[in-house]
């Protein structure tokens, strides 16, 4: 540096740093542009002014970011509420170790909502989940759409991480002629006369192919 | 002052050194790392300039591990389990009374052109791990990721069912069939145990190779199998059974691609193909209940293999200085082209001849998606994104004949449907920092979707939000959000629901109008003197269904969190977490085919804390990790109907937690562990308690009980390090 010319400030990395994120971050993707991919760019964390030193540990022989098992926590620190979420009854093996969240998300941006992994929610889910890709005979139209209209990923109070206990999720949006949408109540317990439309797996003690039938005589999901 | 600088200069020295040329990829890494060091440590070249150069080459860093030659650490010993417990065993694979191998480690090699790490996860548990990854000079990098993962749902189950084959349920012989389960007379003496649990294993390979630092070629291939047992209903119209069904699946998942780094942007083309295959294309099983003649066995038909293909193309360009434009655009291909069953097993019914006996189903999608972001001004930040997915399948329609439940052919005839849907999004978002502390912001969001064969076909999703951050000291900030948006429909169509015998009234939740608020609000407060952090948030979001007169009528979500973390000293840490939330939703439906006659709402609650203590050389050669944590959640379901009131009883779970790891470090080599793992489970769920497999009438269930469980883990073993540590 000439003399007389002023220093540039020096750049702090990380939480409290007064040095703005994008100053921060192109130092990083000076090296690692091809590294984050085109999706850096289009994804929340850019935009929302998330450094990399935010979450990533330079310093340290193992970054939390990298390791399935501590990942998670380095995300709940701004995603509380998915915290909660994972600690619901049932829910993905996060709180396990077993898998992190970039199973599903890409960190660093993806032109797909939520910064999800693939192009849509379905396909994300497909990931683990391709028996319920079809395309079937006989396809249930919100399976086919969008996987969360009935699944919480994040977790869930209900068995299978649904959204709300069948039959009431069911009867959300099915009242049929000759099989009405019937107030199951307290009567149909084992101290009542045992329901099978409310007890064991309730409507899916039935309808089993719920996301969808590949029989023949499968269109309402029993075969 | 000075010291450490100097320090820090010698290790990024020493380490670009080490890992060889700078146009590796490992050293890019560092030069990433050490990036901020570099930078200050140039200053102080700058200003000692004048002075002569001095001799670094017998410095040594007190502050960064140099890592050079092998490092590794192992673990050896056993865990004993105090009871069978098999939802507690969910991931972790310690499902039964008795003891197991602990086998866990990691290492790494650093060479002058190569570096590789390793780990072992849980080697003596069916959620083992082993993984390897390399890195050659940064041209070449390689992964090698196995890992099993069980899930374990039940211990309590019971079936009379057994696997004869690998797709056939039988009875036991002499079975006696009977109208209800309560006549089954031979359903105690034949009831055996059957736990219904799967393993998930998946072999993830990859390899990235890079001729320049501006190409970048890749090839990932992954494996999952599944197999096990999971529930399935199968019925016979008005009587069913739960099954133990067998699963045996696999999904083989390649990947190729090129990124191309430019000088103004990126470039990445891919194409990612996945192969389904179910090595169990349906499953029969043998009817318990009497029944019309035929209908001593049913058949129904497994998830069908499947293949789906995507071409993608991505790319992010710098045009304009503070500007970006990114696109990706993909197009993908599903098929499944399985032999189709029969209409019925029944060999008392005549059913018609298949209108085809392969489905020839066909799913062609497509995505595109355009982001410009820029800073037009000083301190403004623009972003408009547009997204369009679209769904066209291309499967088939045929009229087909049905048997209901292999009990009876259907009088009418009926085609199948190819759900077909359109999707795009708009969204405009601007921030500008009115001062170094005040950030603003706010956007827009459109959302159209067209769909076929649905009581909707468009509907439209108008959005808008604004939110405020406020750092008013440092490391102090509040930030607040609160927005609206409203889903209109051009029409909800109740002749299609008619023809479905849908009640008119009804309005899918989906597919209805619908009026959203939503809001949040968080402080967060960060220290640095002695680290701490702590941030509290609130959430809420208000759905409400207004036109809907039968189905989901309002759903209220509101959310508490806060959160805690302090470093007392480098050797104490401590973190704490709190949260609470409670989802309230209304839904009315019709018993008697007509208006509203019943309201059910329904409330989920559900409280959670976390805490967790660290120490680190506390006292000396001494390390403890202890996390507790408690969930308790409730969902309760009132009912209000023409008959009067009615409910049913809340669904409880609660869960506590203790993970404790303590280890004493014998020496720099050698250190003994000791890990306490214990979590207790009180589950109330209407759904299973009190149902056994003959509870109730026309269910032949498996009997599984709500869960109830509190098992201790003990562990105990050696730990031994090889390689040196250079500080």
């Amino acid at each position: 540096m000439r003399r007389g010319r002023q220093r540039p400030p020096v750049i702090r990395f990380g939480p409290g740093s007064e040095t703005p994120v994008k100053l921060q971050n192109d130092r990083c993707l000076s090296c690692h542009e091809i590294d984050v991919s085109a999706g850096w760019h289009a994804g929340p964390h850019d935009t929302t002014q998330i450094s990399c030193a935010d979450c990533h540990t330079i310093h340290s022989a193992r970054d939390p970011m990298l390791t399935t098992a501590l990942q998670p926590d380095a995300c709940y620190r701004c995603h509380v509420r998915e915290r909660a979420e994972a600690l619901r009854p049932f829910a993905h093996p996060l709180h396990e170790g077993k898998m992190d969240c970039s199973a599903c998300h890409r960190p660093h941006g993806s032109s797909a909502e939520f910064a999800l992994a693939r192009a849509t929610v379905n396909e994300t889910c497909y990931q683990c989940h391709a028996d319920k890709r079809g395309p079937f005979l006989w396809e249930h139209a919100p399976v086919a759409e969008d996987c969360t209209l009935c699944h919480s990923p994040h977790g869930s109070s209900q068995p299978g991480m649904l959204k709300l206990r069948a039959p009431f999720l069911c009867q959300s949006c099915h009242a049929e002629q000759g099989h009405p949408s019937v107030a199951e109540g307290s009567t149909g317990l084992p101290s009542g006369t045992a329901s099978p439309f409310l007890l064991g797996q309730s409507c899916l003690n039935c309808h089993s192919q719920i996301h969808g039938s590949n029989h023949p005589s499968g269109s309402r999901l029993m075969r | 002052m000075m010291w450490p600088m100097l320090a820090r200069r010698c290790a990024a020295r020493k380490r670009a050194k080490a890992l060889g040329p700078s146009r590796g990829r490992s050293a890019q890494a560092v030069r990433a790392a050490s990036a901020g060091i570099v930078a200050a440590a140039a200053l102080w070249a700058g200003a000692a300039w004048s002075q002569a150069a001095p001799d670094t080459s017998e410095w040594r860093c007190r502050l960064c591990p140099f890592e050079h030659g092998t490092q590794a650490e192992y673990t050896t010993g056993a865990s004993y389990v105090s009871d069978d417990a098999a939802r507690f065993a969910d991931g972790n694979g310690y499902n039964r009374q008795g003891g197991y191998l602990l086998a866990e480690g990691s290492g790494r090699y650093v060479g002058d052109r190569q570096r590789l790490t390793w780990t072992i996860e849980d080697l003596g548990l069916d959620a083992r791990r082993l993984t390897l990854t390399g890195d050659r000079a940064g041209a070449l990098q390689y992964r090698f990721d196995y890992r099993g993962l069980p899930h374990y749902s039940f211990d309590t189950t019971s079936t009379v069912f057994a696997r004869t084959a690998s797709d056939q349920l039988t009875l036991p012989a002499g079975w006696l069939r009977a109208p209800v389960t309560s006549q089954m007379t031979s359903l105690a003496a034949r009831l055996r145990q059957q736990d219904i649990a799967s393993q998930r294993d998946s072999l993830d390979l990859g390899v990235r190779l890079r001729p320049r630092d501006s190409l970048e070629v890749y090839a990932d291939y992954q494996r999952q199998t599944r197999t096990g047992t999971i529930i399935t209903g199968a019925s016979f119209f008005n009587t069913t059974s739960q099954l133990p069904a067998p699963v045996d699946q696999s999904t083989d998942e390649v990947g190729l691609g090129v990124r191309y780094l430019g000088k103004h942007g990126t470039l990445d083309l891919g194409y990612r193909g996945s192969f389904f295959d179910n090595r169990l294309a349906a499953l029969s099983w043998e009817n318990p209940f009497s029944g019309p003649p035929g209908t001593e066995r049913g058949r129904l038909a497994e998830a069908p293999g499947n293949t789906f293909h995507t071409v993608s193309l991505g790319g992010a360009f710098h045009f304009l200085e503070r500007t970006a434009f990114t696109f990706s655009a993909g197009i993908g291909r599903g098929e499944q082209d399985e032999t189709l069953l029969p209409y019925t097993s029944n060999p008392q019914l005549v059913a018609s001849l298949l209108p085809r006996t392969r489905l020839d189903g066909v799913v062609d999608t497509s995505h595109l998606a355009l982001t410009v972001s820029a800073e037009p001004w000083e301190r403004v930040r623009v972003r408009a994104a547009y997204r369009r997915d679209e769904r066209d399948n291309r499967t088939p329609v045929s009229e087909w004949n049905r048997v209901i439940a292999d009990t009876f052919g259907s009088a009418a005839s009926e085609s199948n449907v190819a759900y077909d849907f359109e999707r795009d999004r708009f969204s405009l978002s601007a921030a500008t920092d009115l001062s170094h502390r005040l950030q603003l912001s706010a956007g827009y969001d459109r959302t159209s979707r067209n769909r076929n064969q649905q009581e909707v076909a468009g509907q439209t999703e108008n959005g808008g939000w604004g939110q405020l951050k406020w750092r008013f000291r440092p490391g102090l900030e509040l930030s607040a959000r609160r927005g609206t948006s409203r889903r209109d429909i051009d029409r909800y169509d109740t002749s299609l629901a008619a023809e479905l015998l849908q009640n008119p009234l009804l309005a899918k939740y989906n597919l209805a109008y619908r009026f959203r608020t939503f809001g949040d609000l968080t402080f967060t407060a960060t220290g640095s003197e002695r680290p701490f952090a702590f941030s509290l948030s609130a959430f809420y979001a208000d759905d409400d269904y207004a036109h809907s007169r039968l189905g989901l009528t309002r759903d209220r979500d509101r959310r508490l969190a806060t959160d805690f973390a302090w470093t007392f000293t480098p050797h104490v840490s401590f973190f704490a977490s709190l949260g609470d939330e409670r989802i309230d939703a209304r839904q009315q439906g019709s018993e008697s085919f007509a208006a509203p006659d019943w309201l059910a709402a329904h409330e989920d609650r559900f409280r959670t804390i976390t805490a967790g203590l660290r120490l680190t050389q506390l006292p000396p050669r001494f390390d403890l990790t202890l996390d507790l944590g408690r969930s308790d959640g409730t969902t309760t379901t009132g009912l209000a109907s023409s008959l009067g009131s009615d409910g049913l009883p809340e669904l409880r779970s609660k869960l506590d937690t203790l993970r404790l790891k303590a280890i004493y470090r014998r020496s720099a080599r050698l250190s003994v562990l000791i890990e306490v793992r214990y979590e207790r489970l009180r589950a109330e769920d209407w759904a299973l308690a009190d149902v056994a497999p003959d509870t109730v009438a026309s269910l032949l269930s498996l009997g599984a009980d709500p869960y109830r469980y509190s098992p201790v883990v003990l562990g105990a073993g050696v730990t031994y390090r090889w390689g040196a540590d250079e500080h």
